[in-house]
């Protein structure tokens, strides 16, 4: 069968580091696909390698089936591959429906269009409007997006990504320094996208992972552990030891991926074992 | 000319194409990750640019009736950069409000003080970057916004007395 999204013997080092290591990833169309670790495991390297923002040393990369190892970013988006960021990327000096809009248009082909203000493009205005609601964002669409709230703003980098209609979604940490309250309302939103759109989620808030996946890779040093529905991958006692032991060493270790802020945001969270 | 140009900048930056430019500007790294063909998008402007300064320089060859090599002098240069620090970067009337001040400074200064007119130039310019970063422009939207905030406040305190 064909999977939504593939890795082949994936492999990145940054000088002798090796941040993945030989990771062959199969994710299905409509999963809902966890990928945990601790800090420094190489989950946002590969997440960079498969979005194409870094390029891999070694091994594919295959989107539906298609092997878009040698893609730029952009035609990646193109493909119906987007993400989010673990740390907000947002555009700070625009209103929400601005930034919305920018990604709504260049996915409609309209980027290049330089004539007829952005705002006479009513199909995609209405759009970027409907988007913004269901994200439950309508109240503050015209604010400047620097202005709002973190937690709105982690919305924001949602519906940046959904705007690209992915067919495949990469979720990097997206509760990462979100309110515990508000964090649920955020995965009750992710929750709700339609089954077309395959996840793939970052997540280091366990209770949320477990409740939200079916299916969940654990990622240490760079390569998988182990890969399983989400009842074994609970009881794997080598999963517990990471969790409960290990994980000191590893967060001290890796800096590459992860950076310091965010191992601060990450352990101000529920993180089994991570400080 | 000028008009339309302006006319045409002022289209280009309400456009799907212009926001982009805005995107690039605020956040490039985030752009390809949109779909965003960066770097088609730059080369696009940076020809339409190109495109801006041959009409000027053209412009100049018809008002000077004379092309020597001083055209091309770094001075030249940097003086139009001056302009837009001056005016504001990243705004439409900032260029024009900057050549405005910039010629009436040019002039005023030079009479006052022909010698060291440059001087005052160059004064002004670190006033603006030290305390105005976002230009005359930048300043006339944060007075805009200071006066409007003031407004229903001063009225209320009238009302009270």
């Amino acid at each position: 069968m064909t999977y939504a999204l593939q890795t082949h013997k994936l492999v990145r080092t940054f000088g002798s580091f090796v941040a993945t290591d030989d990771v062959t990833l199969n994710v299905e169309a409509g999963a809902r696909h966890a990928l945990i670790g601790p800090n420094g495991a190489g989950k946002t390297t590969l997440i960079n390698l498969l979005t194409g923002f870094i390029e891999p040393t070694a091994g594919q990369v295959f989107l539906a089936g298609d092997d878009v190892t040698a893609l730029a970013q952009h035609e990646r988006v193109k493909r119906g591959l987007a993400r989010t960021f673990q740390i907000n990327r947002l555009f700070a000096d625009m209103t929400v429906l601005e930034s919305v809009m920018i990604a709504v248009c260049e996915r409609r082909g309209l980027g290049a269009r330089w004539w007829n203000p952005a705002s006479s493009h009513v199909e995609a205005l209405e759009e970027a409007a409907a988007l913004i609601t269901r994200l439950r964002l309508g109240d503050v669409a015209n604010e400047i997006t620097k202005n709002l709230a973190y937690g709105k703003q982690r919305l924001i980098e949602i519906a940046l990504a959904l705007a690209a209609q992915p067919r495949v979604l990469l979720l990097d940490e997206p509760a990462a320094g979100v309110p515990t309250n508000e964090s649920r309302e955020l995965f009750d939103t992710i929750a709700a996208l339609p089954r077309e759109v395959t996840i793939l989620l970052i997540e280091h808030d366990m209770d949320l992972v477990f409740r939200f996946a079916d299916r969940i890779s654990v990622l240490v040093s760079g390569a998988i552990l182990t890969e399983d529905v989400p009842s074994v991958i609970e009881r794997d006692p080598r999963v517990r030891q990471l969790y409960l032991g290990e994980a000191a060493v590893h967060s001290r270790q890796g800096t590459v991926s992860t950076s310091s802020q965010a191992n601060g945001t990450a352990a101000a969270h529920k993180t089994p074992g991570s400080a | 000319m000028l008009f339309i140009c302006f006319f045409v900048a002022r289209r280009l930056v309400l456009s799907p194409f212009g926001l982009e430019l805005r995107g690039i500007r605020l956040n490039a790294l985030r752009m390809p990750a949109l779909g965003v063909p960066s770097h088609r998008r730059l080369i696009a402007v940076y020809t339409i640019g190109a495109a801006y300064a041959g009409v000027a320089g053209a412009l100049l060859t018809q008002t000077t009736q004379f092309v020597s090599i001083d055209v091309l002098s770094f001075p030249r240069s940097a003086e139009l950069l001056l302009i837009l620090v001056l005016g504001g970067t990243g705004t439409l009337y900032g260029a024009m409000l900057g050549t405005l001040v910039f010629m009436a400074a040019h002039y005023l200064l030079s009479d006052i003080n022909p010698q060291y007119w440059q001087f005052w130039l160059g004064l002004m310019l670190l006033l603006i970057v030290l305390f105005a970063r976002q230009g005359i422009m930048g300043g006339l939207v944060r007075l805009d916004a200071l006066l409007r905030s003031r407004m229903p406040r001063g009225k209320s305190a009238g009302a009270e007395r």
